[in-house]
């Protein structure tokens, strides 16, 4: 049977330690006082209010008669905050309305200490109406389009006349389809404006008749810019303007209780060690390997949690973000657990290692891959339904879930985020790494005894 | 040889055992009532201003003496820093008194003499998980069973896998329900942790039975359909019952190092996450190899009454 290269341990099992290495202590650079991030590490991971504390903001209507405001009016702009925050990468918020006093309670995550999220501007967008009007002239005094009614989506893209231009693409609705194909033929020639609340954000010349139901916004800075303005609109526009003064944003304390991070930071630990020590116990080399493929799986996922790369958000790792993590854990033991256990039936029918090795893989691999896959499946539903409207998950769902429109529950979201790169980990290093480094280690003579594959003398191991 | 245990004869035993503790437990829900979290009932929220500190499970045994109520209290500070306040949320629908409002700030001022402790404000909140996304929830599940039961009728379509994937099924609601229980009889709140357990059981419930369902499938294929449908089932069982143990034990003992240390340095709060997680896992391995596949076993031989092999396999 053919063997596979003695190096091949080392190599796989240092690129493993490195990766972790790498997603838990990152990899950071001085100049002077400058910090330069190239990898982000663990510590860089956004905890959730209810284990690391957040802030908390009530959010007031901006109008005068505030007995005016109904039920219907303060639903909508809870759910598009909702929606604004998840834009803002805010993926673990709670959000309730205070019916008595009529406004919107914003929680999120944050620490006194961050300085690379300014909270109380972040605040003071999500208030914003984000109300878009297109105008004739250079006033709002005439407006010819204005909010969902007229405008369906944005995303953001670049002038088809010029491809460097970042720009806005607008698909209006057929009533502003209407709308627009008569102004712009009325106003030939003459100006019309685009309108942010009450910035103009474009003031172009109208040069022909648009009636096919789009529109572009110029004048974006970046592409980012466009991608922001698009989400802001997407998210559609806030009833009425809100807002939050200083005495109503206020820093929370974690709800679990002051420690918590701590606590659950060494319990984590422990229990992984506990794993560990069990696996080498019971399956011995296979055990080992095992150990060093389950710590590639908690690295990779860390990194897909902090995002890694300095330009990316972190992503909210919550309570239910954590057991997403302990699930795709237990799932990466079990499939260690029956390939072991499969090679160590080979060799008490006799074989020898190295065919034990190979017959007792191909054995567990369809256990290992139907478990996975069902998980991958509840992962991809819980993220669809729970995530952001426009997320590719929700986009593949949409033939399903087209009744619920796009509500958001950070809690469901962040469990199936973790699980779904929990268990894509355990394929990688589960299943194919642990593979590699224990037919690697199979090439040594001095490994290939049986007892070290849990044979012979195990008897009397439980 | 491996000895081979008889899970499938043993099916009634093990159903009547099941439901036994789930009628107990559902009558005991239905007594006792399961405590919501004020994110899915909604409730008043009161804040107090106050100097120096203040403990906050104090507080909570404040208002369950003088109110009768279950309160969770924390603190926050405004985000200069400069005042401290204690909000107090109480998930229960009925709207407090001014009576006991009252009584409860007085109280608090008798307990805290030095902390100048004053009422800010009094909201009645709405539930942060409505009804809607309860609903939304429930057809996220049914859609995520509808595509595992598709795709368990794929992949074991050659064990008849429409009847697999239900006994799946079975055996995923048993778990959650079993989790719900404990939830209840604990007087664990129902809030986002119990989400958290849910969704974990849900997976690892179903990973286990596929694993079971995994090793017929190849004995299925190896052996024919030469022996006794119940004989082939007990036999894979017994085969993999090493892994089911030591996987279950592994993350059982991980799961309840969490719950220890968590005690040891007072999170408290944790508790409702460890403890149902605990009992779900082992409720999944049970459910995974006495209930899942010895049902299988009997819809398998219901569905096929003409061949005197299988209907030899009826329990």
């Amino acid at each position: 049977m053919k063997r596979l290269g003695k190096q091949w341990f080392f190599i796989v099992a240092a690129f493993i330690l490195a990766l972790t290495y790498v997603s838990f202590f990152g990899v950071k650079n001085y100049y002077g006082d400058k910090e330069i991030v190239y990898f982000k590490s663990a510590s860089d991971i956004r905890w959730d209010t209810d284990i690391q504390g957040g802030v908390e903001a009530a959010f007031v209507p901006d109008v005068e008669n505030k007995s005016n405001i109904t039920d219907a009016q303060l639903q909508s702009a809870k759910s598009i905050i909702e929606t604004r925050l998840v834009n803002l990468g805010i993926n673990d918020y709670e959000t309730y309305i205070d019916n008595s006093s009529k406004q919107v309670v914003v929680r999120f995550p944050w620490q006194s200490d961050e300085a690379e999220f300014d909270a109380a501007s972040a605040v003071n967008e999500l208030g914003e109406t984000a109300l878009l009007t297109f105008c004739e002239g250079s006033t709002q005094d005439k407006v010819i389009l204005s909010g969902s009614a007229d405008i369906k989506s944005a995303q953001a893209g670049y002038n088809p006349d010029s491809p460097t231009e970042a720009v806005v693409q607008l698909e209006l609705t057929s009533s502003g389809r209407t709308k627009f194909a008569e102004a712009t033929a009325r106003l030939k020639g003459s100006t019309i404006s685009i309108w942010m609340d009450d910035n103009m954000l474009s003031n172009p010349t109208v040069n022909s008749v648009i009636n096919n139901g789009s529109a572009i916004i110029t004048g974006m800075s970046s592409y980012e810019e466009a991608d922001q303005l698009a989400n802001k609109i997407n998210a559609g526009a806030l009833p009425f303007a809100l807002s939050c003064d200083d005495s109503s944003l206020e820093v929370i304390s974690p709800t679990l209780g002051d420690e918590a991070l701590n606590v659950l930071l060494l319990a984590g630990a422990i229990a992984f060690a506990i794993i560990c020590i069990l696996m080498i116990v019971l399956y011995r080399l296979p055990g080992f390997v095992a150990c060093i493929a389950l710590i590639g799986q908690v690295g990779g996922t860390v990194a897909c949690v902090t995002r890694l790369f300095p330009d990316f958000n972190s992503f909210t790792l919550s309570i239910a973000g954590i057991t997403g993590i302990i699930l795709s854990v237990g799932m990466g033991v079990d499939a260690n657990v029956i390939t072991a256990e499969r090679i160590k039936e080979e060799i008490s029918s006799g074989k020898t290692v190295t065919a034990a090795i190979n017959r007792g893989m191909s054995n567990s691999m369809s256990a290992i891959i139907d478990g996975n896959i069902t998980n991958i499946l509840v992962a991809i539903v819980l993220m669809g339904a729970f995530g952001p409207a426009d997320g590719f998950f929700a986009l593949l769902l949409k033939p399903f879930m087209f009744m619920f429109g796009g509500s958001v529950s950070g809690v469901i979201y962040s469990f199936g985020y973790t699980l779904l790169v929990g268990v894509i980990f355990n394929f990688i290093m589960g299943v194919f790494a642990s593979k590699v480094m224990l037919k690697s280690l199979a090439s040594f003579k001095a490994m290939r005894k049986p007892w070290l594959f849990g044979g012979v003398k195990n008897a009397e191991i439980v | 040889m491996q000895k081979s245990f008889n899970f499938v004869g043993n099916l009634k035993k093990f159903a009547i055992a099941s439901c036994a503790i789930m009628l107990v437990g559902l009558i005991a829900s239905v007594i006792l009532g399961p405590k919501l979290s004020i994110n899915f009932s909604g409730g008043t929220k009161i804040s107090y201003s106050f100097t120096g500190d203040i403990n906050t499970d104090d507080v909570e045994a404040i208002f369950k003496d003088t109110v009768k109520l279950e309160a969770k209290a924390d603190i926050s500070t405004d985000i200069s820093g400069n005042t401290k306040k204690l909000n107090v949320s109480l998930a229960d629908n009925k709207a407090l008194s001014t009576e006991q409002i009252d009584s409860v700030l007085k109280a608090l001022q008798k307990k805290y003499t030095d902390n100048s402790v004053e009422q800010v404000n009094v909201q009645s909140v709405s539930s942060t998980v409505g009804v809607k996304t309860f609903i939304k929830s429930l057809t996220a599940v049914v859609i995520a069973a509808l595509f595992i039961l598709i795709y368990v009728a794929i992949r074991f379509r050659n064990i008849g896998g429409w009847t697999a994937g239900l006994a799946a099924i079975v055996a995923l609601v048993h778990d959650v329900l079993i989790a719900f229980i404990v939830c209840v009889v604990f007087r664990f709140s129902i809030d986002n942790n119990f989400i958290a357990v849910v969704l974990t059981l849900f997976g690892y419930s179903l990973n286990s039975t596929i694993v079971a369902f995994d090793r017929i499938r190849e004995n299925r294929r190896l052996n024919g359909n030469s022996s006794p449908l119940a004989d082939l089932v007990n036999d894979s069982l017994s085969q993999i019952l090493r892994r089911t143990v030591v996987t279950t034990l592994t993350t059982f003992l991980a799961i309840a190092t969490v719950a220890v240390v968590a005690e040891i340095m007072g999170l408290t709060t944790l508790r409702s996450l460890t403890v149902p997680m605990a009992v779900g896992l082992v409720s999944g391995a049970y459910s995974s190899v006495c209930i899942a596949p010895a049902l299988w076993v009997k819809w398998q031989s219901l569905r096929k009454p003409k061949s005197g092999k299988k209907s030899r396999a009826m329990v």
